[in-house]
């Protein structure tokens, strides 16, 4: 599925003040992955996130991005083909929602046209209708409004790789869960290479496509969320998912159509959609006492059955 | 019409300011009754040895050297100071600005006397040295308050510094400026008057002339043309301040 490596970090150190806060790490981001790391804080996943973009230097190692070694490129250069999106949002007060997600463009001296094209579209595919949002200043705008502006921003360049730093982090639940949604929908049109850190281990298992668990400025286990849950490798690893919680974890991964039967008789009463999670399934089945669920289709076609049995039983890996 | 008279509205206060100083420079001599009551005898209760318009000239022009001036380099130190490279500085900037305001202007001229002479040279150092401090600390304090994340952003985004400083933070930080540069020229423009000690012409004569004769009516026509004049300086700044705070959509 994935190819070429995006982004390879060889052996890299980064020491402060002669503390190590990253550790010899290496690393390999294929292109089109959405590769996010976790870590409590201060275990260096920020530090080696703005090692990328050369907001801070190496003190050892090499990154190469696209093949290229960063240490011999120009960071502003860099930068303006990295997206970069942060926690609270570093949106320009003093200017309106285009001109501040036109920055990256200007800087690489797009003609005014394509400028106004690209904050066009930009809105429209996070949400924001033109008309109404592109004059505003982000004083006017709802914590999840200006966090939608800032993915833009950060997408406008229409750069490879996509740096992001908890960038729902200071959004509540319901914000933060449509922006997950909204994030997974759009990358699954625009195929970028995403590097996402958080220190929330139910948005990394969401999000990923494979995960990268730091302790103090080491990685600990790189892997898939599946295998993540299903091996973890030491016991950090098992603290972060949260021993008590790791079956409906792995159940949220999971969609009801991966387990559903053939239908047989008739349908049971209450149903659950195909796409929905096992997690749904069977939180919908403690609320209704019920061991069995119809599965429906996105029309509401009666497509399957889902028997408690079919949660325990089937291929976990 | 009435558009252009509204258009016109804010600009009210500086313009009736400006126009009463007008008033007052031209026509001190009509309120000679008025001072004759203040300062009673047979001797001029009207100061004469220059006009108050030649006056209000030489105290403007010194004010806008020194504010200019200490403008200049309180925004240059603080930009400096604030740079990457520049922090070291900025402990040491901050301290000289402050001891500069500490202090006394009549204590600079004595010092800058013998070095400079007499005249408007050594009031104009004083007064450079005396509005440093809050332009530097507005200065400081309007590019230290630019948020961190925007910062962050603007140098993630690729910009080079030059271009973080002139798009991002001087047009965050210029309210907070500005404040500062309406101080410095303000505390200057009523400062300036003591150059008159040491024989710097400005709006001070009258009131040093009338220190030393006795002369109760030339202080008060000293006095309040300085008053006038900060008056309306200030209410001019006042509404520039508007005016960017309303470019800012703020």
């Amino acid at each position: 599925m994935s190819a070429r490596p995006m982004i390879e970090l060889d052996n890299v150190s980064r020491l402060f003040e002669g503390v190590a806060a990253v550790d010899g790490i290496s690393l390999r981001i294929d292109s089109g992955e959405i590769c996010v790391i976790v870590g409590t804080s201060g275990c260096g996943k920020s530090t080696t996130l703005r090692l990328l973009n050369k907001l801070i230097d190496c003190s050892s190692g090499d990154i190469r991005i696209d093949g290229q070694a960063i240490a011999q490129l120009d960071a502003q250069r860099l930068r303006r083909r990295m997206g970069y999106a942060i926690q609270n949002t570093g949106l320009f007060p003093h200017w309106t929602v285009a001109r501040n997600i036109s920055v990256v463009p200007r800087l690489l001296n797009w003609p005014t046209e394509r400028i106004e094209a690209r904050v066009h579209e930009l809105l429209e595919l996070l949400g924001l209708p033109h008309a109404d949002f592109a004059h505003k200043f982000p004083s006017q705008l709802s914590g999840g409004q200006a966090q939608r502006v800032g993915v833009a921003r950060a997408l406008a360049g229409d750069p490879d790789i996509l740096l992001m730093d908890e960038p729902f982090g200071a959004l509540d639940p319901i914000t933060r869960d449509s922006l997950q949604n909204e994030l997974l929908r759009i990358q699954s049109r625009i195929h970028k290479t995403i590097v996402f850190v958080t220190h929330d281990i139910d948005e990394a298992l969401k999000l990923a496509t494979r995960i990268v668990v730091m302790d103090q400025g080491r990685i600990v286990q790189h892997d898939t969320p599946v295998n993540l849950l299903n091996h973890p490798a030491n016991a950090f690893v098992e603290s972060l998912l949260g021993q008590g919680e790791r079956g409906l974890k792995r159940a949220s991964l999971q969609r009801v159509a991966e387990r559903m039967l053939p239908l047989q008789g008739t349908p049971p009463a209450f149903s659950v959609a195909a796409q929905d999670s096992l997690r749904q399934a069977l939180s919908l089945m403690l609320w209704h006492r019920v061991g069995e669920l119809c599965v429906r289709d996105n029309e509401g076609r009666a497509v399957g059955l889902l028997p408690i049995s079919a949660l325990l039983h089937g291929a976990t890996a | 019409m009435t558009a252009g008279l509204s258009g016109l509205r804010p600009w009210l206060a500086p313009l009736a300011w400006s126009l009463l100083l007008l008033a007052a420079v031209l026509g001190m001599a009509e309120l000679e009754a008025l001072f004759r009551q203040i300062q009673p005898g047979t001797g001029a209760v009207i100061y004469q040895r220059d006009s108050f318009a030649q006056l209000l000239l030489n105290h403007l022009l010194i004010v806008g050297v020194a504010a200019l001036v200490s403008v200049s380099l309180g925004v240059a130190a603080g930009i400096l100071a604030t740079r990457a490279w520049g922090r070291d500085f900025l402990p040491l900037v901050s301290q000289v600005a402050s001891i500069g305001q500490t202090f006394p202007p009549v204590a600079v001229l004595a010092l800058a006397v013998p070095l400079l002479g007499f005249g408007s040279l050594p009031t104009i150092v004083a007064l450079v040295l005396y509005g440093l401090l809050p332009v530097l600390r507005n200065t400081l304090a309007g590019l230290q308050g630019v948020p961190p994340a925007v910062l962050e952003a603007a140098q993630g985004m690729g910009m080079a510094p030059r271009q973080v400083l002139f798009e991002v933070e001087l047009p965050l930080a210029a309210a907070v400026i500005f404040a500062g540069i309406r101080t410095t020229v303000t505390v200057t423009i009523a400062t300036a008057a003591i150059g008159s000690t040491i024989g710097a012409s400005t709006l001070g004569d009258p009131v040093i002339a009338g220190l030393v004769n006795g002369n109760t009516a030339y202080v008060l026509q000293g006095a309040l043309l300085i008053g006038l004049l900060a008056v309306s300086v200030d209410s001019g700044f006042e509404r520039l301040q508007q005016l960017i705070a309303e470019r800012q959509g703020l």
